[in-house]
């Protein structure tokens, strides 16, 4: 920047499409591909919940990595610049974004740091036969309420600091560290992947659980739930509305190639998120098999999938149980940085270039007061405070921003400048269907989503959590969010003279 | 394993890595991956 205008060729930029590409595939596939997805097609109608999964990917995902691209690579700058620059009174939703993709890595960070923390124990297979009193108890030391934070387990923390530490270093490192970084960092999970689906298919009674997963009930299509699921599933994993996005469009290059670049991300993502049931259900079918039960009733997601079923049902494998159960971990972890450090590189951005700051005093300004945050769900109560949080932060900031930016871009700045902007740089043209999917069925999709959440949040509270947490760690941090927002764009800008 | 769930699995295979080698092959085809770019944001050959 030089005397408040844009100077493009002063920005870092990727030093290749590649690194591009990966970084943000490394930023969508994350731990809800692995521990999200299959459970979510198991329970919406198996392999039938592949047709609107694929819809959605196409009428909703697609055209909004589109969008994201097109917003960071026209203002080259990060989500509240970019936005200022699409006009002055915008700012305030790219810091919304912002400062939603800040409070998911306060939490995500500890997520991360129990991989670490378990690739060390399934060296030994430490959860022996409990891995559910093993998590609990040992691992997180849980409270039995919210509001008990209990200590902090040590090994967790130190788990969280190598976290925080090395996602400091790569961003630290500018666009071409992340870069190098990525070229490792994205193709290990898929690697670890394909060896972990290969061991699963090889065990007896992997045909029962692939059949679980994949055994199609078309029935289950015309139930609307399915669809908010598949649109949700396919918004939530691609790390849309959280700033990441147009922050690394905004390092490419003026001439760089965008629609096949967004294709390439979403389609790559979503055929890791199948792939990683494959591998998920072949295991619990072994292990249904093993303990003489239904797969159903191993079936699960989320965090009792990842660190308490598979745990259980790699203990099971008949040779090299403890190897498979690192490489699985490993998988979660290498899963997990990209995701996190893109988190980090998308509030990075925004502020350095609010801030006109450098980039060590912009990641320092990011990770400390995240670090210190974080360090309540490292807590004996931060897996409560971590699951209300997340619930609330995706259910509603979330999708609320995507919404937003959505109906900004798509209405007033204009589908159809975007669909010509990237059309002018890319390898493959968009039709007017970009147009109708930015302006209709996108925001339809989402607006359906919030009215569905709000709905089932008014019903019922939240996992029965009190409604005095469910407050405090969930609805104050939505409301919270955009009034932040709109505080830090009326803060003076700082301009380079 | 049910007819059913085996074609949705060729199915989702095709749709999901089927389209990443589509997208991959046009890619390949028009700009490649190998341009790099200079300190200045221009493209410049690999």
């Amino acid at each position: 920047m030089r005397g408040g205008k844009f100077v493009p060729e002063a920005r870092e930029r990727w030093t290749w499409r590649g690194a591009f590409v990966f970084a943000v595939i490394g930023s969508a596939v994350g731990l809800g591909n692995i521990w999200r997805f299959p459970y979510l097609a198991y329970e919406n109608g198996g392999g039938a919940f592949l047709i609107p999964y694929f819809i959605a990917l196409v009428t909703t995902g697609v055209p909004l990595m589109i969008l994201e691209f097109a917003l960071g690579h026209k203002f080259g700058a990060g989500a509240p610049i970019a936005m200022r620059r699409l006009r002055e009174s915008f700012e305030w939703v790219g810091w919304w974004a912002t400062v939603v993709g800040f409070i998911i890595i306060t939490y995500y960070a500890v997520v991360m740091a129990w991989t670490i923390r378990y690739m060390v124990s399934a060296a030994t297979l430490a959860w022996g036969e409990d891995a559910g009193g093993y998590l609990f108890g040992q691992v997180l030391q849980l409270t039995d309420s919210p509001f008990t934070l209990g200590g902090i387990p040590l090994p967790v923390f130190i788990a969280f600091v190598i976290g925080w530490v090395l996602m400091y270093l790569i961003v630290r490192s500018g666009i071409k560290g992340v870069g190098r970084v990525v070229m490792i960092s994205m193709p290990l999970p898929v690697l670890l992947l394909i060896i972990l689906v290969l061991r699963g298919l090889t065990l007896p009674g992997a045909i029962d659980g692939i059949n679980y997963y994949l055994e199609p009930d078309f029935a289950k299509l015309a139930d609307p739930q399915v669809w908010l699921a598949a649109y949700g599933q396919i918004f939530f994993s691609l790390s849309l509305a959280l700033a990441i996005l147009i922050a690394y469009a905004s390092y490419l290059p003026g001439d760089a190639e965008i629609v096949n670049n967004a294709f390439l991300a979403s389609f790559v993502n979503c055929g890791i998120s199948f792939l990683a049931g494959l591998a998920v259900f072949s295991v619990l079918g072994y292990m249904a098999l093993e303990q003489g039960v239904d797969v159903a009733h191993v079936a699960a997601g989320g965090v009792g999938l990842a660190f308490v079923v598979f745990p259980t049902g790699l203990g099971l494998l008949p040779a090299g149980a403890s190897l498979f159960a690192v490489l699985f971990f490993l998988l979660l972890f290498s899963a997990a940085i990209d995701s996190a450090f893109s988190l980090v590189e998308g509030v990075v951005t925004s502020v350095a270039d609010k801030w006109n700051l450098t980039r060590s005093q912009a990641v320092t300004a990011v990770t400390l007061p995240a670090f210190l945050l974080g360090t309540l769900f490292t807590t004996g109560a931060g897996l409560y405070w971590l699951d209300i949080v997340d619930h609330f932060i995706n259910n509603f900031g979330l999708v609320l921003v995507g919404l937003v930016e959505c109906i900004i871009v798509g209405w007033f700045w204009g589908a159809k400048e975007v669909r010509e902007y990237v059309n002018a740089r890319s390898e493959i043209k968009l039709g007017p269907w970009y147009e109708f999917c930015i302006k209709y069925p996108t925001p339809l999709m989402l607006t359906l989503t919030l009215i569905w959440s709000l709905y089932k949040e008014l019903r019922a509270p939240y996992e029965g959590y009190p409604l005095s947490a469910l407050f405090l760690g969930g609805w104050a941090v939505v409301i919270a969010a955009p009034i932040v927002a709109y505080v830090l764009s009326k803060l003076h800008r700082r301009e380079v003279s | 394993m049910s007819a059913g769930a085996i074609v949705m699995g060729i199915l989702g295979v095709l749709f999901l890595w089927g389209g990443t080698a589509y997208f991959l092959s046009i890619a390949l085809r028009k700009q490649g991956f190998s341009r790099r770019t200079d300190e200045d944001g221009k493209a410049t050959s690999s």
